[in-house]
């Protein structure tokens, strides 16, 4: 979503899913994996004045079908195919709403003469490096440095023309042979959520880890940007596109950058290159339009940037929080004189990626001595488990936190490597072959603690401490509080450069009782404050970049304030009022950015900034009030303040983007494997490439060449998948009774017809195998999964439950044992849900 | 700041209404009255966040604090009070109470659920078994590996240019974490200069 909006955040939030008219869950078994957020689409069914209507699109009928108005299956992997289609019904038809089009997005913008696309690739493709040099996926610009734009969409070179293109090759025949839908069912879906392009309807798309957990993931959630793009759907209630987060703060850990491409803020982390080198430099790289600005010193730029930078948004601020995060971290010894101590910051390898299916790569080749596992259990939940699990061999130290001795804790154990099959390929060893030391640290379980979670709609909300931690287990908060003290005096005194960054660190966050650290000292430094005084600052656009505040998160910022003298961090709010109907609640908890409760929140209204979009006025939640020379509403307006007509921004609802607008192509190679989506098969397919001439996403890097399945051994597709009574690895469920009672097995779900040709009856035991490993599990032979017929070829593919290992009251073999150690181009985010495999009785 | 007083009356006035619908089948004034009293005695409701999906939905914790002993819940249930999920749960929301506590299946008593680690454990290079340790050893121990992997591995500079990072340490996980104590893992990797740092949001 972030190449198309500018933020990678779900856009609207749960509550809001009751203001939909159509809802289209795809890539999502809501019904049963966020069963709360499904009740506000049932609330919308059953008001009169949305009349909602809920599409399910999924290889298999779940929960969440049977609660739909309209289910139509598709096999898993084809979803560009199956969305590309849909693009291709709204542009034929004209169906999209083209006010909102060429006012709230580029595709009136034209695109660089040389720009093209052949056989499944796009211009710019190097073969021996599997990558794109990005330079003609660009703007065409004027003398004057502007974008050239067409508002009639005409131009053959507009964004809109381009599109049509590329997707005419999308029809509802070959769709539906790819994609295995059957074609009366497909052209409901299409008719229904298209429907949505009226000015005085919404629609919204929930999806979750079926949509990217894939080669081609990334590019999925842009096939969904453009048709909302298309439809209007964007920043206005019961719109949006809404991922729907699977971990309680997953949006929180990233928030806060636990991931090696970004610090906190959704900042890129700085690289070993010489763009990179100094604070300047850096500033540079990270702010749009600053390239080739002549500034040298931070004085410089300050002036530039109080000029105005073309086409640089929100970020044109980045410098500020830059050195505010610095401040926060270093305290005294981030300052004006030595760059605020950027050069403290790691800077990674420019050339390597870190992510977490290299992580296990580089491990297992034994480049990494000592890992932290902080409640994640990689050998239920990583892909290629087996291979990660030995890669834990190669360790020398390995800190694990969690509530119990889950799998990857207790991964040297005999236990750990019982197989299902002997199976010569996979690896076993015993205790005494292994020898890494493990350190198990026990946590404090949720409400033994207390902090902030943020979920998946951005809403940040406290969490009190209702009972004593059990025996001696300690907050994580605690536990790194403690840590960090002790390494900082393991270093005291040190005089070396190198250690500078450990010596200097800030780390006072001591509290009266020596069991807690003192929450909200945590919380001030990373919501920001003045340095003179120690006050919070009262929101992001008051940081500085001259050393005068200090926060650890800018986007944070803003969640802390003095009321009467007495600080209040507003997640701990718990006002229920909500004036405008439409379920924001605003005083309730708090949601980043600055309480926007449903962000681009200017699209919900028309480009003039005051009406309503025709026949929906009661779904306009920000406007320009003329009377205050300002933006107001409902919502916090997701805009600056004082941008009014005689502003040219005045049109740009996507503040984050530096051309302010909603981007149906994406320029610069903000997404590696293409400026529009394509179809392209996953690594392991029945099918071969049927639209263009590509075998594999030609961007997507390939680990493990020689474990790629083929259909002569392993003919049946998988997937993988969660049920409602366990949760992710099942370290946090596994260990409950109740819930262990409910669901005690593993299961491999697959179809009567399949069942019938391998001679499995429900309940037998079967071997499920990939070219990665077997695992056994009990046949649940079930009409929900149907094989697939595409354009006459009959495909099976069967289901596999996530949650399973050797440790807790419920347990069984890991699914992950069969899945790839492949990921999607940009994000690596792992294939776990199209895979080959063969299924027999054991 | 703490949740106001008037707030907490909502939520135990919705239980108390719950109470009066029961038809338990004998004379249950008495018995009601007994009952209610031991069950709040030392209770406070406190609302806290689920800690599975990222829906967001509130729990209240009923636990008895109880003089000179530890800790022991009464429920853990949906906070009415909380716009997002009104009052409910889904089968893993009402399961909480198994996060700390359980019925032992023998005898019926209300323990901490035995699959809870109460103390730190040590496995040593080549050990089949774990061995209890304290604290203080523990995070000792942890720091001096972390500084001897680190010190030597460490790459200062690169090219000329100040890079300051370890590629021999890695931090994984922690979208169970609070977001404060994801900012402090934050803060402390890279001040290490750890760059293998991963979180669940990738996988």
């Amino acid at each position: 979503m972030s190449p198309a909006f500018g933020r990678g955040v779900m856009t609207n939030h749960m509550i809001d899913l009751k203001n939909t008219n159509v809802a289209l869950i795809m890539g999502s078994n809501m019904a049963e994996n966020h069963p709360i957020g499904m009740k506000w689409l049932m609330k919308g069914r059953f008001d009169p004045k949305r009349q909602t209507k809920i599409i399910h699109v999924d290889p298999r009928f779940t929960r969440t079908s049977a609660v739909a108005d309209l289910y139509c299956p598709i096999r898993s992997g084809t979803d560009i195919a199956f969305l590309g289609g849909m693009i291709n019904y709204i542009l034929e038809n004209d169906l999209y709403h083209k006010e909102y089009l060429v006012n709230y997005t580029n595709a009136s913008f034209l695109i660089k003469d040389e720009f093209s696309f052949e056989d499944g690739l796009f211009s710019g493709y190097d073969a021996s490096k599997r990558a794109y040099d990005f330079g003609t996926w660009d703007y065409q610009y004027g003398p004057d440095g502007k974008i050239l734009t067409d508002e009639t969409l005409q131009h053959p070179r507009c964004v809109f023309q381009l599109l049509k293109k590329h997707f005419s090759r999308y029809d509802i025949d070959t769709v539906c042979k790819i994609t295995g839908a059957p074609k009366n069912k497909y052209m409901q879906v299409l008719e229904l959520f298209c429907s949505t392009g009226a000015p005085d309807k919404t629609g919204t798309i929930c999806y979750a880890m079926g949509i990217t957990q894939h080669t081609v993931g990334s590019q999925n959630v842009k096939a969904f940007a453009i048709i909302q793009l298309l439809l209007g759907n964007i920043g206005r209630p019961g719109g949006g596109i809404n991922a729907l987060r699977g971990e309680n703060n997953v949006q929180g850990a990233t928030d806060m950058a636990l991931l090696f491409h970004i610090i906190p803020g959704y900042i890129d982390s700085p690289t070993n290159t010489e763009d990179n080198k100094d604070l300047i430099s850096f500033i540079r790289k990270i702010t749009p339009g600053a390239a080739k600005l002549p500034f040298s010193n931070l004085n410089e730029f300050r002036e530039l940037v109080k000029a105005g930078i073309p086409y640089s948004g929100w970020r044109i601020h980045s410098s500020k929080w830059v050195v505010s995060l610095l401040k926060a971290w270093y305290g005294d010894a981030a300052n004006a004189e030595n760059d605020f101590a950027y050069h403290y910051l790691p800077k990674r390898d420019a050339s390597k990626n870190y992510s977490h299916i290299a992580l296990f790569e580089a491990m297992h080749k034994g480049e990494i001595e000592g890992l932290f596992v902080n409640g994640t259990n990689p050998v239920v939940g990583g892909p290629n488990a087996n291979k990660e699990q030995e890669a834990l061999t190669k360790l020398k130290w390995m800190v694990s936190m969690d509530l119990w001795l889950n799998e990857t804790a207790e991964f040297w154990t005999y236990q750990g490597w019982e197989r299902a099959t002997n199976n010569p390929d996979v690896p076993k060893y015993t205790p005494k072959d292994i020898g890494t030391e493990v350190f198990f640290l026990p946590a404090a379980a949720v409400y033994e603690k207390e902090g902030t979670a943020s979920q998946t709609g951005r809403w940040v909300q406290f969490r009190w401490k209702g009972a004593d931690p059990v025996g001696e287990s300690r907050s994580d908060l605690w536990i790194y509080n403690e840590l960090g003290k002790r390494i900082k005096q393991l270093y005291a005194g040190s005089t070396r450069p190198e250690d500078e960054p450990i010596v200097n660190m800030t780390w006072d966050y001591d509290g009266h009782d020596e069991h807690e650290p003192d929450i909200l000292k945590v919380a001030n430094e990373m919501c920001g404050y003045n340095v003179a005084d120690g006050t919070p600052v009262e929101g992001f656009a008051q940081l500085k970049d001259d050393g005068s505040t200090a926060c650890g998160n800018w986007i944070y910022c803003g969640a802390t304030t003095l009321k009467d003298g007495q600080f209040v961090y507003k997640p701990q709010l718990r006002q229920k009022e909500d004036p405008s109907g439409l379920g924001l609640f605003p005083n309730w908890g708090w949601a980043w950015p600055m309480n926007r409760r449903i962000v681009y929140n200017r699209c919900s209204v028309q480009p003039d900034g005051i009406n309503p979009w025709p026949g929906d006025d009661d779904r306009r939640l920000v406007w320009w009030d003329e009377a205050s020379g300002g933006w107001a509403g409902w919502d916090v307006p997701d805009f600056i303040k004082t941008v009014g007509p005689d502003n040219p921004a005045f049109k740009d609802p996507f503040i984050m983007r530096p051309e302010g607008k909603g981007c149906i192509f994406s320029t610069n190679g903000v997404l590696k494997d293409g400026p529009f989506p394509e179809h392209y098969e996953p690594w392991e397919s029945p099918m071969p490439p049927i639209l263009n001439k590509q075998p594999l996403n030609p961007v997507a890097k390939v680990w493990e060449p020689e474990k790629q399945g083929n259909t002569d051994k392993y003919p049946i597709i998988a997937t993988t998948y969660r049920v409602t009574e366990h949760w992710q690895s099942g370290a946090l469920t596994r260990n409950l009774p109740w819930l262990a009672e409910l669901m005690p097995d593993m299961i491999v779900e697959l179809s009567e017809e399949l069942a019938k040709e391998k001679g499995i009856k429900n309940g037998h035991e079967v071997i499920v195998s990939t070219t990665r490993g077997d695992i056994k599990a009990i046949a649940c032979v079930t009409k929900r999964f149907k094989p697939f017929n595409l354009g006459g070829k009959i495909v099976h593919q069967i289901g596999l439950l996530w949650h399973y290992g050797f440790k807790g009251y419920a347990t069984g073999d890991i699914a992950n044992r069969l899945t790839p150690h492949i990921g999607d181009a940009n994000t690596m985010c792992p294939e776990y849900k199209a895979f080959l495999c063969d299924i027999r009785r054991a | 700041m703490k949740v106001t007083r008037r707030q907490f009356l909502k939520v135990t006035g919705a239980t108390a209404a719950s109470f009066a619908i029961l038809d338990l089948g004998f004379d249950t004034q008495a018995t009601a009255a007994a009952i209610k009293e031991l069950r709040i005695k030392n209770v406070t409701p406190v609302p806290t966040i689920c800690p599975y999906c990222a829906s967001g939905c509130g729990l209240v914790v009923y636990a008895e604090h109880r003089e000179g002993k530890e800790t022991q819940l009464l429920s853990v249930q949906g906070d009415p009070d909380n716009p997002i999920n009104e009052g409910c749960a889904c089968p893993k929301g009402a399961a909480m109470f198994n996060l700390r506590e359980i019925y032992d299946p023998h005898t019926g008593e209300q323990i901490i659920n035995p699959k809870r680690v109460k103390k730190p454990l040590y496995r040593a290079p080549f050990s089949d078994k774990w061995v209890e340790k304290d604290w203080d050893w523990m995070l000792q121990t942890i720091a001096e590996r972390v500084k001897e992997t680190r010190d030597k591995s460490f790459i200062h500079t690169e090219n000329g240019m100040i890079v300051n990072r370890t590629e021999k340490i890695a931090s994984i996980g922690g979208s169970g974490l609070d977001n404060e104590e994801c900012y402090l893992l934050s803060k402390l990797m890279r001040s290490l200069g750890v760059v293998y740092l991963e979180t669940q949001a990738r996988i």
